[in-house]
């Protein structure tokens, strides 16, 4: 998704204006740099999704509405559709209502340690999947603490927690998840909000609740209407938290998918069922592309004009409150599962962590659990370098030369984003195992997925950063006697140097935390983090319920800290989205 | 004349078909400061870009220190450009941006450092070195411009419009900055402007363009005294200007005959310098021989009477329409004959609004400028 709004940046006229005769570049080049991730796009895009299709509307060859029919009468197909829907509409609706008082508390008060606040809301929206589903599972699940504080004061007898396979644990987790976008896009806008309008209306005798039902929320509903839409999106087609969290019962789109094509190999209903999804997105990426155009334009200020310090009492409540949700809903699933991932059969110890360093190889995962760890980081590095060369390409081809063909491509390689990695991984499995191009089996297969839905950010990253640095800055280094390509090395390399490494750290967080796509195409030997993490779950135990949170916090810790490193270099609205 | 530093020969700038700068020539002496005036869209800043190599010229040649440039990459010219809006590198500190030139000559490490203290000390900004650029006031960021651009000792100094983005009173105060340190370093200087003020105060001759070509030049006087067509008078801010129809060197015009000697017969523009027009003190006997505008040298010119300045047509009836208080003085609107006038009045109020005064022109501050087509 492109930053859905960033009032500051906004091109010099300087940067608009075409490059001067001494320092243009060759009407080729750009045409030369679009090909390789023209050839990407087709083989690992548009290859999958037209075999999903073909698979869909004829899988004997010959064209047959019967599967696609299968998906609007079969009641159980419908129920899984209906529940989608619902869940996706009642996780929007939570988010929102949790969300804007979050977002308000963030962008327009003052309180100690609000930056860091800030950072640290952002933090759930880039945590794989799987990890929160871990994390809700420890918090919700049967070995929740709160079960055994329920023992140790009722004794065995005590009524026990337990919210697997309930609605409740999915909308929470949803509402985890998203949190951050509702702050970050609602919050961004409020921040640049001209406070001077709101006090016009309160001088002109508008009750603060007025004030905000007349004027905020009205210069607020673009922002709010774009944030739904995504957040629908998201939790329309969330695969993770519900495979872990909602069982059976509860099944998604998506994990439905998963089903047909792992349980009941039954590959025309897959593509029938992710022809459904691909229809669903694209009308969600429809309304959201209008929302995007017709986003209202007000007076904005600086994001520090209208924030000030709680002064009254039902403020300082309305931040602690805040505080609170942040506090219970954002920090205490991660606590809770860093802390079971200590938890042995015989109490607290390090035994979890102990096997993952460990060389015993674990019957199940068929290897070891470091080999998972060590799996996941070189296909991370694998899928990081894949997504920097062909989005690193597109992005100085859209931004050499601002043509129909390079906006084409630059808007073509979104479309994996909109797309569901569960349908990417699924577009996969039955596309790359013949020719023309037959990777069936190939290790490849996992980090060029992860790139495929690394691409968009590595191009949402650096197409800004590109397009932003001055053509005056060159000519600057020109006239100071830099020679042409001293200046792309002083100028260009530099600035987009770290909107490179940001887009790197992306990439990487990405691959490492990426389960959808990967659990279709992952072999049975190599499997990674996330993929061994949804192993570890759905077997029974103490110890294999600990490696999983051990491994779950492990691989939280390296996502986090590539988010959070991402964060302090800070290279325009990264982040957003 | 000292030596020739910049001379730009029948230079061409075309954009497609729109051309930016039409058959200029230009020299700048060593040391002088050539200011290009003129209104947006007018070429200078082509111009300037062409000097530094940042246009490639249609047509014509560019010579610096008398060797041919014209082919010559930006790198390779060692000139100065101070941008507008300053063009600083973000990602780099203060000290770093001026650094920056130096290091591209390839200068030995304590060269730099000597020339980039010396720099920072001269637009006061050592304290700051070690600042991120962003982080500093539109006129720090200008400093640091200036001296970034002056740390490569470049043969010719190019400032496109260096107040540009700030306001009236740092611009001034910086523009006395500019050229203090300018007069140290002692550089040829190509500044560009569309502010006549700023253009009148800094330079050792004022350039005119309009449309891609030079109209007038002169110094800063000549120009101010006697500017050759009207465009150059309204840009210059004199915009007195009226028809007449001259006859054996005299002006037939609204208000009445004017002496014009030297002008040939026919249609003609007249242009009365601020100067031009007085108060005939009321007070005074006779036909008004004192006049209350406080230029004593020419309070004792009788109307009427010839000397050397020429001679003084009869006092014409005016009206006053407007005041406007300008600190030191009151600019009075008046009507006369239909024509309005502006007329200072240096001591005490003045008349008030709708009375009845007495104006004297002078003909020796009336000029004959090329109407506008």
């Amino acid at each position: 998704m492109t930053s859905s709004r960033a009032p500051e940046r906004t091109g010099s006229p300087a940067s608009a204006r075409a490059s001067a005769p001494p320092l243009a570049v060759r009407r080729w080049v750009p045409a030369a740099l679009l090909t390789v991730p023209v050839l990407f796009l087709a083989a690992f895009f548009v290859l999958p999704v037209s075999r999903i299709v073909a698979l869909g509307l004829a899988p004997d060859g010959q064209l047959e509405l019967g599967v696609l029919g299968r998906v609007v009468t079969d009641p159980a197909v419908r129920r899984v559709a209906w529940f989608t829907l619902w869940q996706a509409a009642a996780s929007t609706l939570l988010t929102l209502v949790i969300g804007l008082p979050g977002a308000y508390v963030l962008s327009r008060m003052d309180f100690p340690g609000r930056n860091a606040l800030r950072a640290l809301v952002t933090v759930p929206f880039v945590l794989p999947t799987v990890v929160v589903g871990s994390a809700f599972l420890a918090l919700l699940g049967p070995r929740s603490p709160v079960n055994d504080l329920l023992v140790a004061l009722f004794g065995d007898g005590a009524p026990t927690l337990d919210l697997r396979r309930t609605v409740t644990a999915i909308l929470v987790a949803h509402v985890f998840f998203n949190y951050a976008v509702v702050v970050r896009t609602v919050g961004g806008l409020w921040a640049h909000l001209d406070p001077r309008i709101e006090d016009a209306a309160r001088v002109l005798g508008a009750s603060r609740w007025r004030v905000f039902r007349e004027i905020t929320l009205p210069l607020l509903r673009p922002a709010i209407a774009s944030t739904a839409t995504i957040v629908f999106l998201f939790t329309f087609t969330s695969f993770g938290v519900v495979l872990i969290l909602g069982g059976a019962t509860r099944a998604t789109i998506e994990v439905e998918i998963h089903r047909a094509t792992t349980q009941l190999l039954d590959l025309p209903l897959a593509s029938a069922l992710a022809l459904l999804q691909l229809a669903a997105v694209v009308a969600a990426l429809a309304v959201y592309g209008r929302l995007q155009r017709t986003a209202a334009t007000h007076r904005l200020v600086g994001a520090t004009v209208g924030v000030r310090r709680p002064r009254t009492r039902g403020e300082r409540a309305f931040l602690g409150a805040n505080l609170a949700v942040i506090a219970g809903l954002l920090v205490a699933p991660l606590l809770v599962l860093v802390e079971r991932s200590f938890v042995t059969p015989t109490g607290y110890g390090l035994a979890n962590w102990r096997t993952l360093v460990g060389t015993q190889p674990d019957t199940l995962l068929a290897v070891a659990p470091w080999e998972a760890v060590r799996n996941s980081i070189g296909f991370g590095i694998a899928a990081t370098v894949v997504a920097l060369l062909v989005g690193g390409l597109a992005a100085t081809a859209a931004t050499l030369r601002d043509d129909r063909v390079s906006g084409l491509v630059d808007r073509a390689l979104m479309l994996p984003l909109g797309t569901s990695a569960v349908t990417i991984g699924f577009g996969f499995l039955i596309a790359l195992n013949r020719p023309p191009l037959d990777l069936r089996g190939s290790p490849l297969l996992v980090p060029l997925a992860q790139a495929l839905i690394a691409v968009p950010f590595v191009v949402r990253t650096l197409v800004p950063v590109l397009r932003s640095i001055d053509q005056r800055l060159r000519e600057a280094a020109a006239t100071l006697g830099a020679r042409p390509l001293r200046v792309w090395r002083e100028v260009d390399l530099p600035i987009v140097g770290r909107a490179v490494l940001v887009a790197a750290g992306f990439s990487f967080a990405i691959a490492v935390g990426e389960f959808g796509a990967s659990v279709f195409v992952v072999r049975a030997q190599l499997p990674t983090m996330p993929v061994a993490i949804f192993r570890l779950l759905g077997r029974p135990g103490v110890a294999n319920f600990g490696q999983a949170m051990a491994l779950s916090t492990l691989l939280m810790l390296v996502t986090a800290s590539a988010i959070l490193l991402i964060d302090r270099l800070r290279v325009g609205q990264v982040g957003r989205f | 004349m000292a030596e020739v530093q910049l001379e730009v020969r029948e230079l061409t700038v075309q954009y497609g078909d729109a051309v930016a700068v039409r058959h200029l020539d230009l020299t700048a002496a060593d040391g002088e400061v050539v200011v290009v005036l003129g209104p947006s869209g007018c070429g200078k800043s082509t111009l300037l870009r062409a000097v530094a190599g940042l246009e490639r010229p249609t047509s014509g040649r560019i010579l610096l220190e008398g060797r041919d440039v014209t082919d010559l990459r930006p790198d390779q010219r060692r000139v100065g450009l101070m941008f507008q809006d300053h063009a600083l590198f973000p990602h780099r500190t203060v000290a770093e941006n001026v650094r920056f030139g130096p290091r591209m000559q390839g200068l030995p490490a304590g060269r730099i450092r000597e020339r980039v203290d010396r720099l920072l000390e001269l637009v006061r900004l050592a304290p700051l070195a070690h600042r991120q650029v962003t982080s500093l006031s539109g006129g720090e960021q200008q400093r640091v411009a200036l001296a970034r651009a002056l740390a490569t000792e470049p043969r010719l100094l190019m400032l496109d419009e260096p107040l540009g983005s700030l306001d009236r009173a740092l611009g001034d105060e910086l523009l006395a900055e500019i050229a203090r340190i300018v007069a140290t370093v002692g550089t040829t200087v190509l500044h560009v402007t569309h502010d006549q003020d700023e253009a009148l105060a800094v330079a050792d001759r004022v350039v005119v363009m309009r449309a891609g070509a030079i109209v007038q030049q002169g110094t800063p006087d000549e120009l101010w005294r006697s500017p050759r067509t009207e465009f150059v008078a309204r840009f210059l801010g004199l915009d007195q200007l009226l028809d007449a129809e001259v006859r054996d060197e005299v002006a037939a015009t609204a208000l009445g005959a004017l002496p014009v000697p030297g002008a040939a017969d026919g249609r003609a523009r007249l242009l009365l310098l601020p100067d031009a027009v007085r108060l005939v003190d009321p007070d005074a006997a006779g036909t008004g021989d004192a006049t209350r505008t406080g230029d004593a040298t020419r309070t004792g010119d009788a109307a009427g009477t010839g000397d050397a300045a020429g001679t003084w047509p009869p006092p014409l009836q005016a009206r006053v329409v407007g005041r406007r208080f300008a600190g030191d003085h009151v600019r009075l609107q008046v009507r006369a004959g239909g024509v309005p006038l502006t007329v200072p009045v240096w001591h005490g109020t003045g008349p008030a609004v709708d009375e009845e005064v007495r104006l004297a022109v002078d003909p020796s501050v009336v000029r004959i400028v090329e109407p506008d087509a």
